[in-house]
């Protein structure tokens, strides 16, 4: 399929070019709502508020971005974020490899059991309000673990990773059995090590999953003070709730304040988009894997 | 073969031989002890809960002292007008969704396919995934931002052609629309990757075959790329419908406000709200229930009618 291989008749010429034309008009499209964002939190309040803004900033300045960092609320909350993800991403695969490795490399009876134990939620789940009467009777409610422990061990992934660890080679780890090798050591020593890029691959979605979660946070940390980003994100932004988080004069009735608000609202916004959008490039190849080895089956 | 010669041994277990294949197992069992003790703890005993939904439960009292109700909490939501308004507005949406935000990663998949500037084409990938990796929250925010009336970019191109800037969000008549199109510019780059990589499996020799008869890039395209698509296309287009009863929570609570709540009120939203802001778990738990049920229903026909088509089903 290289290009070098075929001939450009005129033909084909023309609809590379029209190709072209469209999809850069879809490449706009997709990114104009971002930039449009980036561009209203840098400009200066006259043409925020006359609506002028469009693809750049207008008068450059750097006013919101200075208050959203000096603010301890949205930082905290950044931090949070931080943690839960970190920590959600290092347990989960911990436990993802310690639900995987005995389905795809242990003969044991129950076997076939334990496999449906493990997916049957995925295919009935409880619903929102059980899920959260188990939080609270945990003693979980406010507390980070609610939302580590909720998604711990994911059906799907352990799919995908013990069909990875199936094609492991056999010989490995029956050679480390004879020598007497116990199955932690096994998993732990041998397992680990060999299936490096696929719980990368996992965490990162774990991380991703984490980062962008809203649904949890909402129900299970209602203490303004652990808020993640996502929900001081909701309630600055779509709330337009600036007096908790004592942003400025963002909520006198006078028209400079409404446009502050406004570029503050987009660089609040910016900022935690920040994480995602600086990494995405390097990580979507990791989740086209995911994507493309559902479709094809774990 | 030595699978089946292996498990003919093991089969016909009587008593001493199993209990040895289970001591000889035995750490291996204490490997899986904490993962069936999480799942027990997060994943199963919330069925147990679902017991909620035969009582008024009320938190302080637990089910001994709370009032038990039999099926009173299904009678009166299968009565409740809202109910069935809720459950047309989840499958009006999702009908949208599947004229419209269905076909559009196909089309892109199939265009992309055609494109031959190799770093043109990776360009196009990166820049149509970015909106997938964005979180719902800061999605809303952005159509909030970009059909603001007064200082978004919907609000000036209605300016600038003389029309007085509508607050969209605030009419029920653009909820839907709303909904569909933005689902459109978030879904449909990332939606294009599994058929992209669908594209990539059909043999190259059916093009050439094709060219050497003739056909022109719009014949080849009509009977050889389509056709080698359409398995993929008829797969994802039953696992859809098989989620013909969910919705994605954040986006419709996100989106959702006092003006339009007559067709953004979902059956997950009323939910939420119902159980966890007025604390009437019971009727909450009831309709969750409901719910599952008809998701696992829905979801178990749609995965037969998958493995019958190619055996690719999730189970």
């Amino acid at each position: 399929m290289d290009k070098g291989k075929k001939k450009w008749r005129k033909n084909d010429i023309t609809v590379e070019a029209v190709l072209v034309l469209i999809f850069t008009v879809i490449c706009v499209v997709t990114l104009y709502p971002i930039l449009n964002v980036l561009a209203i939190s840098l400009s200066a309040d006259g043409y925020v508020l006359r609506g002028d803004v469009t693809f750049y900033p207008k008068e450059l300045t750097l006013t919101a971005y200075g208050a959203v960092m000096k603010n301890q609320q949205i930082l905290r909350s950044f931090g949070n974020s931080i943690f839960i993800a970190g920590v959600g991403c290092i347990v989960s695969l911990g436990a993802t490899l310690l639900a995987a490795y005995p389905i795809a490399c242990c003969r044991f009876p129950g076997k076939k059991l334990y496999s449906i134990f493990l997916l049957l939620p995925m295919w009935f789940s409880a619903g929102t309000i059980p899920a959260y009467m188990c939080i609270n009777k945990l003693g979980l409610v406010n507390s980070y673990w609610s939302l580590i422990l909720s998604v711990l061990v994911v059906p799907y992934n352990v799919l995908i990773l013990s069909s990875f660890l199936r094609g492991l080679p056999k010989e490995i780890l029956e050679s480390a059995r004879i020598d007497g090798a116990g199955e932690i050591r096994i998993m732990v020593q041998i397992v680990f090590p060999l299936s490096k890029a696929s719980l990368a691959t996992i965490g990162l979605w774990v991380i991703a999953g984490h980062w962008n979660d809203y649904m949890k946070p909402l129900m299970y940390i209602t203490d303004f003070n652990k808020f993640t980003l996502q929900q001081v994100l909701q309630d600055i932004v779509l709330n337009a709730n600036a007096v908790k988080y004592e942003l400025g004069n963002a909520t006198t009735a006078t028209t400079a304040g409404a446009a502050l608000a406004d570029q503050l609202k987009n660089a609040v916004l910016i900022v935690s988009m920040i994480p995602m959008l600086v990494i995405y490039p390097f990580i979507q190849k990791y989740f086209v894997k995911g994507v493309t080895l559902g479709a094809v089956k774990g | 073969m030595e699978r089946t010669k292996v498990k003919r041994k093991v089969n016909p277990v009587h008593g001493r031989k199993m209990w040895r294949e289970i001591w000889r197992a035995r750490y291996v069992y204490l490997l899986i002890l904490p993962v069936v003790i999480y799942m027990l703890l997060f994943h199963y005993w919330p069925m147990y809960w679902l017991k909620m939904s035969f009582y008024d439960y009320k938190i302080f009292k637990g089910f001994d002292g709370s009032e038990f109700l039999g099926l009173e909490n299904f009678r009166k939501l299968f009565e409740m007008k809202d109910f069935w308004k809720m459950i047309r507005n989840v499958l009006v949406l999702n009908l949208y969704s599947l004229l419209f935000c269905f076909p559009a990663p196909v089309i892109l998949a199939v265009m992309l396919n055609e494109l031959r500037g190799a770093k043109f084409k990776k360009a196009v990938q990166t820049i149509t995934y970015l909106p997938h990796f964005i979180s719902m929250v800061a999605f809303v925010a952005l159509i909030t931002t970009f059909v603001s009336p007064s200082t978004g970019t919907m609000g000036s191109i209605m300016r600038a052609f003389g029309r007085e800037p509508i607050y969209f969000l605030g009419d029920e008549k653009y909820f839907r629309a709303i909904c569909v199109i933005s689902g459109i510019w978030q879904g449909t780059g990332w939606g294009a990757v599994v058929y992209l990589s669908a594209l990539t499996s059909i043999d190259s020799n059916l093009y050439e075959a094709a060219m050497v008869d003739g056909a022109n890039r719009w014949q080849r395209l009509l009977h050889v790329t389509l056709p080698g698509i359409s398995t993929t296309i008829i797969i994802m287009l039953i696992l859809k419908v098989g989620t013909m009863v969910s919705v994605d929570f954040e986006k419709v609570y996100l989106l959702q406000n006092s003006a339009n709540l007559s067709v953004s009120e979902m059956l997950q939203t009323w939910i939420y709200k119902r159980g966890l802001i007025k604390y009437d778990y019971g009727l909450a738990t009831a309709a969750g229930l409901f719910n599952s049920i008809i998701a696992m229903v829905l979801v178990t026909i749609s995965n037969h009618f998958s493995n019958k088509y190619s055996e690719t089903g999730i189970w």
